[in-house]
């Protein structure tokens, strides 16, 4: 094995005068693509976090006019308020807007008695410049067993063992819990409409059966919502759908309210 | 004139002046024969008259009742000849003069033909009755005028046409008149133009909404209408012009929905009538838009001259800022309405009526100066109004006043007082006032108390009625006058009065009464012109008579085969046309339909067959309203129960929303006298019950929008039982009843009192502790009700009254205080009567017997605004993205 000595290494010395150059670039190198990378790294944080504003405040956009309705459908005389189904569209909140869809909500919860369930209920399409036309359903349950949903666009209660194939026009048959339909309807106004909500699984399993819908003919600040089940009629409630935007953000609410 | 001037030539110098007597006799020759030549002419040239009309007269265009006053001067000198026959002769390119012109007192209409453009008039003979050159006291003797109101329908124009006249006037008995001055001259208006001021009794700081209904009757189309002075004049300072928010409006409707202050869709229940673009005005905002579909608006900027955008409820109305042009006319015209609103300045009271013209941007087209209804403005007002206005001696009319409580809490115990006005006939009282009194009238309702009287009198006595309401206090009044009736020889009217534009088949029928002497053996009734026409006969009617067609047909005799044994002096006859086809009109049209009878001749003064003529109309109009009530039937006359009325107005079978329908009723209590239409056209409205305890009250509601009217009748059931009524004082204590409580909240306990009366004239009530006060917060949209019972039994006794404590929380009575419900919406509500409770409201009295009974309280509760607020419960929430 060689030894190095004082004297070799002034010799090297001598030799690698070029050497601290090198090490010097070398280093800034490093330095350069640490920085970059640090750079990098710290611009995609910011680009993460300015969305993650942006989307808090496309929801909080959402929820502001989720608020400014309830304001409204809460005012006196809640006879003519309680019934107002306007909504927005584009109503300037904060730095963005907000989309609403004042809709009816029904509390259709049951159990099982076959292995499925049939709920219709009635949509009015009003003959206003913006009338509400969605349709959003959400099926729960508490028990492992897996329940699907259908809607049919017409009463099939009385053929709800074998709906007719024609008329169904979603579905959401997935193993989550909850199963969720949303529906858009198209239909020109003004139009008076019957859907069915279909549930199908085990026989006996208890559900929740929420339907958001346009309001049925007899909508009122009264107790008799539920057409067409005829009475004793529930509750009428409502069904908010907010849709925040600030930039290219969305975000979207949903709430059911009562009085 | 002859005597006077042989004394002259008498009188000259006989031989003197150096003259010779043979000259003197030619020159005397000469002299008289130049006499005799000029003495004729001299005495014809003294008989002189002059033909004015009142500086500014107009008519209008197409007006079937235009009427030219004319009137004739004799300027003759003192002992001169009267005039006793006058001819005048219309150019009837321009003119159609009408049988229906009613001729100046002790004169009569001896010839009119309407081809010619001629109407003659002659004096009545005192004698025979007949149409006479005969002097009879009303000849026009020198220094004397009559005036001559001819009735003539002018014919259209392009535009106004100033300096109309007539071809000739020609004074025919005696013939020796030749006129001094030039012939009268008037204008012919282009626009006709009528306006209605809602309501017709306001309190002192009402609003009242004036319309004028513009009606293009000429032949070519007028723009930019407007009026002059703008906005019409208003004849007392009482009220003010709202600046801001008081037009002109030039249409109108309701909004559909609620709009934001940022909206740039408004929804409304129609936009016809509105230009494409243009601007509009919703309380005070004002509106630019740019586009229209048949239900809504886009809008292009919102606050627009200088006002600020705000949002607006539905059912608001929405009214166009742009001014209209009417097309050129066709029979029935083109028609639009302007619109504006005032406001009482808040002290004075009396009444109020507005006038203007109507007119073009060029002021070429104007109409006649058009004056509205009179507003009476004060906390409680009356109006009187008698009807028919003309009658023939010894029939009877009726006599309405209504009274209205235009304050902010109830009136009780409210009473009539009619008089009648000097005016020539005889009023003689046959029956009311009907009721004598009514208990109570809420804050904004009227009622209405009615009276029939027997008129006698000579043709062209006139009578009139003056009277004031007073209530418990005593508050009273205005002292209001009625219309001016006067007696005539005839009296005809048409039923229906008023038909709907193009309506088909349609029959009508004239009620004839004959007020003269003798017997009538003829009646005539002129149609609208055969051939050509949208009025098509087909068939006539009337038990007995011979029918027959004249004249073009225009005319529908009907003939006595027997000559006079169908229509006696004193008797009222039928007679019926039918139309297979009726006129379309777009604007309201009156269509005049004279009547004329010949009397028979029987003998005695009965014996010169006069004919008599007298004007009959029917209103055509372009709207539809409808009036029916609920319930059907089965409503009790206790003062406290009522029917609901609605009315619907229509446009062919477009509903008219955001219209002022005003309402009157001949029995009970109205809670309004007006209600505006909502996006259905409709108007609603209650109509209380009188009471009576002995016989069944009828009542007649009649809802008027511009000249369309319906009427719907009702009954109310004669109440027999003991009648508890709320007489007034309503007055909230705290819950002792020791302390007036200075206001109501939610959460607190309360006690109430009142009055009450028992109204039966017989049967007494002992009032049990189960009986209630109650009101509830439904109108506005609240669940909450408040209810609490009488503390103690006790006995009203027929006619009595007592101040009634309820402050029990159960039926047992016994006091303590009742509280108002934490969720109780805050605002003021009326305890109107349920008799179907729940929710419980009004009061409910009972004796445990046969003798329960509901009855509205007419005063306020008002709940503090701190209660009620809406609470809303969140059921679900989630992200759905």
């Amino acid at each position: 094995m060689k030894s190095f000595s004082l004297k070799d290494a002034v010799k090297n010395r001598k030799n690698s005068a070029g050497a601290s150059v090198t090490a010097v670039i070398v280093i800034l190198g490093l330095i350069v693509i640490m920085g970059v990378v640090f750079a990098s790294f710290l611009s995609t944080g910011l680009e993460q976090s300015l969305a993650e504003v942006t989307s808090m405040r496309a929801l909080y956009a959402a929820e502001a006019g989720i608020e400014a309705a309830i304001g409204h459908l809460k005012q006196t005389p809640v006879s003519s308020n309680w019934v107002w189904n306007a909504g927005y569209s584009g109503k300037s909140i904060g730095s963005g807007t907000v989309d609403l869809e004042v809709l009816e909500y029904e509390m259709r919860d049951g159990a099982l008695a076959a292995a499925y369930a049939c709920e219709a209920f009635e949509s009015q399409i009003d003959p206003v410049a913006i009338p509400p036309r969605t349709v959003f359903i959400t099926l729960l349950w508490g028990t492992t067993a897996d329940l699907t949903l259908e809607l049919y666009n017409a009463d099939v209660t009385g053929s709800c063992a074998s709906p007719p194939g024609a008329n169904l026009i979603a579905s959401s048959a997935t193993t989550n819990n909850p199963e969720t339909i949303r529906y858009r309807i198209t239909d020109a106004p003004p139009a008076t409409l019957t859907y069915t909500a279909r549930v199908t699984g085990t026989a006996g399993t208890a559900y929740s059966l929420r339907i958001t819908h346009p309001d049925e003919s007899s909508f009122s600040s009264a107790n008799q919502c539920g057409q067409p089940d005829g009475p004793p009629f529930d509750e009428c409630m409502r069904g908010l759908i907010a849709l925040g935007k600030v930039g290219a953000a969305r975000r979207e609410v949903f709430m059911g309210v009562e009085r | 004139m002859m005597y006077n001037v042989l004394s002259v030539f008498s009188s000259l110098p006989q031989g003197g002046f150096g003259v010779s007597r043979k000259t003197l006799l030619f020159l005397k020759a000469v002299l008289f024969a130049a006499l005799m030549i000029l003495v004729p002419s001299l005495s014809y040239a003294a008989n002189t008259y002059t033909a004015t009309v009142a500086s500014g007269t107009d008519v209008t265009m197409q007006d079937a009742g235009a009427t030219i006053p004319i009137t004739i001067t004799n300027t003759s000198p003192s002992g001169s000849s009267s005039i006793r026959e006058i001819e005048f002769l219309f150019d009837p390119a321009k003119y159609s003069v009408s049988l229906s012109t009613v001729a100046p007192t002790g004169w009569c209409v001896d010839k009119v033909d309407s081809a010619d453009g001629q109407i003659v008039f002659r004096l009545i003979d005192p004698t025979s009755g007949k149409c006479e050159k005969n002097a009879n006291g009303y000849e026009i003797a020198p220094g004397a005028a009559v005036t001559f109101n001819i009735i003539a329908t002018p014919a259209t124009a392009a535009s106004d046409v100033a300096n109309d006249t007539v071809l000739g006037i020609t004074i025919k008995t005696p013939g020796s008149f030749t006129r001094s001055g030039g012939l009268p001259v008037w204008t012919r208006r282009a626009l006709e133009a009528s306006m209605t001021a809602t309501p017709s009794s306001t309190g002192t700081s009402g609003v009242i909404t004036l319309e004028m209904q513009v009606t293009n009757r000429s032949s070519g189309a007028q723009s930019t209408i407007g009026t002059t002075p703008s906005p019409p004049s208003a004849s007392s300072g009482i009220v003010s012009f709202l600046s801001s928010t008081g037009g002109p409006f030039y249409g109108s409707t309701i909004l559909a929905t609620d709009i934001t202050d940022t909206a740039l869709t408004i929804n409304v229940a129609s936009t016809s009538g509105f230009p494409a673009s243009g601007s509009m005005q919703i309380d005070s905002e004002k509106i630019l838009y740019s586009g229209l579909t048949a239900t809504s608006f886009s809008v292009t900027q919102r606050g627009y001259g200088g006002t600020t955008s705000a949002s607006h409820t539905a059912n608001a109305l929405a009214y166009d800022l742009t001014p209209f042009s009417l097309a050129a006319s066709g029979s029935s015209g083109d028609t639009k309405t302007i619109t504006w609103k005032y406001q009482a300045n808040g002290t004075g009271t009396g009444e109020v009526y507005f006038s203007a013209r109507a007119n073009n941007s060029a002021l070429t087209a104007q109409s006649r100066l058009a004056s509205s209804n009179v507003v009476v403005i004060g906390s409680f007002t009356a109006e009187i109004d008698v009807s028919p206005a003309s009658v023939v001696s010894g029939q009877q009319v009726t006599v309405t006043m209504t009274a209205t409580n235009n304050g902010g809490s109830a009136l009780v115990g409210i009473t009539p007082t009619l008089a009648v006005c000097a005016g020539g006939a005889t009023e003689t009282l046959a029956g009311g006032p009907s009721p004598s009194s009514v208990s109570s009238l809420a804050a904004g309702a009227s009622t209405v108390f009615s009276w029939t009287y027997t008129i006698t009198g000579s043709p062209g006595n006139a009578f009139c009625f003056t009277g004031s309401a007073s209530a418990s206090g005593p508050l009273y009044s205005n002292t209001a006058s009625s219309n001016s009736g006067s007696v005539s020889k005839y009296s005809g009217t048409v039923s229906p009065s008023t038909i709907v534009s193009g309506v088909a088949p349609q029959t009508f029928t004239w009620s004839v009464y004959n007020g003269g002497a003798c017997a009538l053996e003829r009646v005539e009734i002129e149609i609208p012109l055969q051939g050509g026409s949208t009025w098509n006969y087909s068939s006539a009617s009337a038990a007995g008579w011979t029918i027959s067609l004249k004249n073009g047909p225009d005319r529908v005799r009907f003939t006595d085969p027997n000559k006079s044994i169908l229509f006696p002096a004193g008797a009222t006859r039928s007679f019926s046309i039918t139309f297979s086809s009726t006129e379309t009109v777009t604007a309201d049209k009156d269509v005049s339909f004279p009547v004329t009878v010949r009397e028979a001749k029987t003998g005695g003064l009965c014996n010169s067959g006069i004919e008599t003529s007298f004007g009959t109309d029917v209103t055509v109009t372009a709207n539809s309203l409808s009036l029916s009530h609920a319930p059907a039937s089965g409503v009790y006359a206790d003062g406290s129960s009522y029917y609901t009325f609605t009315a619907t107005l229509l446009s062919g079978v477009t509903p008219l929303a955001g219209k002022t329908i005003n309402f009157t009723t001949t029995n009970g209590t109205l809670s309004a006298s007006y209600a505006v239409t909502d996006s259905n056209g409709q108007a609603t409205l209650t109509l209380t019950a009188p009471f009576s305890e002995t016989v069944d009250i009828s009542s007649t509601v009649t809802a008027t929008y511009l000249s369309s009217t319906a009427s719907d009748a009702v009954i109310f059931l004669k109440w027999t039982k003991p009648n508890i009524e709320y007489w007034g004082g309503l007055v909230a204590y705290d819950s002792t009843c020791t302390t007036l409580a200075p206001s109501i909240d939610c959460g607190a306990s309360y006690c109430f009192k009142l009055n009450a009366k028992n109204t039966s004239s017989t049967s007494s009530m002992t009032l049990q502790t189960n009986s209630y006060f109650s009101f509830n917060d439904s109108s506005a949209g609240g669940t909450s009700e408040f209810k609490a019972y009488l503390d103690s039994s006790g006995t009203i006794t027929p006619g009595g009254t007592s101040v009634l404590t309820f402050s029990s929380p159960t039926s047992s009575g016994g006091g303590g205080g009742v509280t108002v419900d934490s969720n109780f919406t805050a605002g003021s509500y009326l305890p109107t009567a349920n008799t179907s409770p729940p929710p419980a409201s009004g009061l409910y009295f009972t004796d445990n017997g046969s003798n329960a009974q509901y009855r509205s309280v007419t005063d306020t509760v008002t709940i503090a605004g701190s209660c009620g607020a809406t609470r809303v419960n969140v059921i679900e929430w989630f992200e759905l993205r």
